[in-house]
């Protein structure tokens, strides 16, 4: 199929993109890398009356260290972050993380952000995100603003999503301290293809080297990424050996959040079964 | 209808202003109005690679861009790589290793190595296999694909010295 007729913008700075979305009141949609989005245009499971390309919108191409993190503003092509020295620096699992989107052409024009608001259950800059407790910034057409966190933004039944007149303007992720161990792993069926399970973990040390401030997140395994506090509990205060990990990760496929994806890729109970291999192999690169 | 919306692309070297719709795709750009039909459509959803042009000297999907998205842009597609009678190295090296069988994948794989090739003059063998993800062939099973990119990485080593 190819996408039903529909207007085109290509605005150069918030404020008209913000004035477009107001004036097109919810018939539009944003378009920053478009590699979601084409696809559903072409299969038509979108109609938009107009779409608004934010890819020309300067002050939304940029990231920067600010607080000790990096912010990723809207319009930044994954590809760039993959390659961005200060990414790389800051927040080398975002890098990581990235590694396994889709495939390289698709990351030269997809954006981080971009991901993030697709709020998909399964990719990988989400599950990052909730990871390390990133927040999203969004701008009003009213000129009002607000920043919420990823794990509230991801989640469809929340008060923080979108609407209709709202942007995201850039998603802030934490830096990682140095000495923090970070990981990703994840299982596809094949290479470059949709995530069955992926999971994100982070851990510092404390004085005694037992692992501290950890966090786990995995996707796959509910309608968005969850982070999987018994995994995180288990692990906290223990030294990190393969061993804890193995033992660990094995609370991934019964904690309460759960309610694995169901669908042709894969099913809930192989997501639920694999679930801990996953985590542990997230956690044994965090320690290489 | 929709306004049309003027472009200025650049398309294998060659300059063009056209008013497109919106909805149309870049991949049914070049090869309907342009009518360079080397760009091979399988997919249409971005997980194939047939599609693949370079976009300012990067690959990306045909498929997953909006003509419109590309105004302002360089475009290169296999038919400004080389000719019947003078192959570039990376097709040499794929018709040499047999790097293709029915050959429809084959256009989307050749940009994508030329660009891979130039930013990784001599890769790994996990290198070439993570670049190769982003592309299905049917019929080779990757392993002459391997040998020709290899190959091709040789070769322009070579006639670089």
């Amino acid at each position: 199929m190819k996408p039903v007729d529909f207007e085109y913008a290509a605005p150069r700075t918030v404020d008209e993109t913000l004035a477009l979305l107001a004036r097109w009141g919810g018939q539009a949609s944003i378009l920053a890398g478009g590699q979601s989005l084409v696809p559903l245009l072409v299969a038509r499971a979108v109609r938009p009356r107009c779409v608004i390309d934010i890819s020309r919108v300067a002050e939304l191409d940029a990231i920067d260290e600010v607080d000790g993190g990096v912010r990723i503003g809207a319009a930044v092509r994954q590809a760039t972050c993959e390659s961005s020295p200060l990414v790389q620096r800051v927040c080398p699992l975002l890098v990581a993380a990235i590694g396994w989107v889709a495939s390289p052409p698709v990351r030269n024009l997809g954006t981080v952000v971009g991901s993030i608001a697709q709020r998909n259950a399964i990719s990988q800059i989400p599950t990052v995100a909730v990871a390390l407790g990133a927040r999203v910034r969004i701008a009003a057409a009213d000129g009002s603003r607000r920043t919420v966190p990823a794990e509230s933004f991801v989640d469809a039944n929340s008060p923080a999503t979108l609407r209709s007149d709202e942007l995201v303007l850039d998603c802030w992720f934490p830096g990682l301290p140095a000495g923090t161990a970070w990981g990703f792993y994840e299982v596809q069926r094949r290479a470059a293809h949709y995530a069955l399970v992926g999971a994100a973990v982070t851990y510092a040390r404390g004085p005694s080297g037992n692992a501290t401030a950890v966090r786990v997140a995995a996707s796959g395994l509910a309608a968005r990424p969850i982070r999987l506090t018994g995994v995180e509990a288990a692990v906290d205060g223990r030294a990190p050996t393969p061993l804890l990990f193995s033992a660990a990760a094995q609370r991934a496929s019964d904690d309460p959040v759960l309610d694995p994806i169901d669908d042709v890729h894969a099913t809930a109970a192989y997501r639920r079964a694999v679930a801990p291999t996953i985590v542990e192999r997230a956690f044994l690169a965090a320690a290489s | 209808m929709s306004a049309k919306h003027p472009i200025h692309i650049e398309v294998n070297g060659v300059a063009h202003d056209d008013t497109v719709a919106p909805r149309l795709l870049l991949c049914d750009y070049l090869r309907e109005t342009l009518q360079l039909t080397g760009t091979h459509v399988a997919c249409s959803v971005g997980t194939c690679g047939a599609c693949t042009v370079l976009l300012d000297g990067r690959p990306v999907r045909s498929c997953l861009m909006l003509a419109v998205q590309a105004d302002g842009c360089a475009i290169a597609t296999v038919e400004s790589l080389g000719t019947e009678t003078a192959l570039h190295p990376v097709q040499r090296a794929f018709h040499e290793e047999q790097g293709l069988q029915c050959g429809f994948c084959t256009p989307g794989l050749l940009l994508s190595v030329t660009s891979f090739l130039a930013d990784h003059p001599d890769p790994t063998d996990d290198e070439i296999l993570a670049m190769l993800g982003g592309h299905l062939c049917r019929c080779t099973g990757y392993r002459n694909i391997l040998r020709a990119v290899r190959a091709a990485a040789e070769s322009m080593a070579a006639s670089a010295v």
